[in-house]
Order: structure tokens, then sequence, then C-alpha cells
């Protein structure tokens, strides 16, 4: 992937956002998207009600949605058509939509497990993690309880970061899921600016996501 | 292989990735070897290479 896809975001990114995140979301609904670069800047990181994963409801996607399975697993990524594979590390899949600008709109990862995590580490994992890959301004914003996943269980951070490289914020939801057969990681991100916007696909993205 | 298919649908592959064998799952970051977009100010990938 070259340096021009992650250059920082200029404000024609946040412009585009209030016309792609409809598009994006496809089948999903909530809040609308922020209509300008204003708009968009005010959107802080949030989470949905005190224990912030008040929305995960287990269930399938949209039946137009796509799905990418992680090789000799029955860990499977549902997304939207709007999304597109995005390059990746051999054995994971990632897919997601870059602006014309180059920042990132959606960014949906999944790996299959490959360290120590386990579900009841896994805050602490994913954190340290980030921070081991020379993010800075590591920040928790929310750590659910052991979720049930189609197929498993697992556990979900919501965090945000900045890079080392560009000084990108970005926002995501991360879950180590735990299947009968394997173990997967799932990452949802996008940059804080357009947290607010995407919040809804994301959600809908982990609340479909099967385990392996 | 990581497959990429429409429900419902005949299957539609693209993107032939070879799995990771098992000497090869510590996944270099940092500009290690890889060429994913976490390198390159990108958000974080899913792997545990800690």
């Amino acid at each position: 992937m070259s340096l021009r896809h992650h250059r920082r975001r200029g404000t024609a990114a946040a412009a585009l956002v209030a016309a792609l995140s409809l598009a994006l979301s496809g089948c999903t609904s909530g809040p609308a998207a922020p209509s300008s670069d204003k708009q968009a800047a005010q959107a802080q990181p949030n989470t949905a009600g005190p224990a912030g994963f008040a929305w995960f409801r287990p269930g399938a996607a949209p039946a137009a949605w796509l799905r990418a399975s992680l090789p000799g697993q029955h860990a499977t990524l549902f997304y939207p058509n709007s999304l597109r594979p995005m390059p990746g590390d051999h054995g994971t899949v990632t897919v997601g939509r870059d602006s014309r600008a180059g920042a990132v709109l959606v960014y949906l990862n999944v790996t299959p497990r490959q360290g120590d995590e386990t579900l009841r580490d896994w805050p602490g994992f994913r954190l340290a993690h980030l921070r081991y890959d020379g993010m800075t301004a590591v920040h928790l914003d929310g750590v659910s309880p052991s979720l049930h996943f189609r197929g498993g269980r697992g556990r979900c951070v919501i965090d945000n970061y900045t890079t080392k490289i560009h000084s990108n914020h970005y926002q995501e939801i991360a879950c180590f899921v735990q299947g009968t057969h394997a173990a997967s990681v799932l990452v949802a991100a996008t940059s804080a600016r357009t947290w607010r916007a995407y919040r809804p696909l994301l959600d809908q993205v982990v609340s479909s996501y099967q385990a392996g | 292989m990581v497959s990429v298919n429409r429900i419902a649908a005949p299957s539609v592959t693209t993107s032939a990735a070879a799995p990771s064998t098992a000497g090869s799952r510590r996944i270099p970051q940092n500009g290690g070897g890889d060429g994913d977009g976490d390198n390159f100010g990108g958000p974080s990938e899913g792997d545990g290479n800690i």
C-alpha cells in the first residue's frame, strides 16, 4: 500500500463523509452522517450507553452484504458491497474504503490469532500491541464483557490512538473472538473524525461477525 | 486463499493469499518487512506480533 493512500486527510475527505457514509452503510440505519467539515470535526469519540456495548446484537448480516472468510477457518466477515478488498498480510482478510484524498473511511481486518491473547487479557493485550507498534496517545474508551458472537464468544475494546507515521487519529472496535475451532481478531476502524458517521456500520459489521 | 463471496450467489474468488505457515506466523510491523497500511499511517491490524 502506497504512502499516498494513508497520508493525513484533508478537508476534502471530511466533505466526502456525508455522501459516502450513506452509500457505505448500505442497509444499515443510524444517525445521520456529518454534513460538513465543521460537524465532522466536532464528532468526538463516543460509546453507546454506559457499558458502551449495548449496540452489540449478534445476528445475520443484510442479505446483500458480501462475505470473506479466513483461509481454512469458518471465521467470516460480512460487509457491504461499497467496500473493497484491500492489501493485507497473507492469511488475513482486509476490506475497506478510502476517500479520494487518501483518508481512511472504513477499515475492516480479520486476522487469525497469532499471539497469546485470550478473552481475559484482550483489553490489555490490544492496547499494549498498539503501543508496541508505535501508536501514541492510546486511549481506551470501552471494554466489553464476554459477548456471544455467532459461533463463539468474544470480547471487544473500543479505543483510539494516533499513528506514528503521519499522526493519523483512528478509533476502532477491536475484538478477540474464540470460535469452536479457532480464534481470530476483528478490527473495525475509521478516522476518529468520522467515527460518529461510520459507527453504525462498524457496529453492524461486528454484530454480524461469524466466529471460526 | 481468501475467498470473497456474495451471499446466496455463485462463488467468486479473489486475491489468492497463501495461508501463513506455522513458522512464519509472526508478522513484522513498523516497517519490518511487510507493506501493510499500518506501517504507513493506516489503522492497526489485528495481528498479535507482540
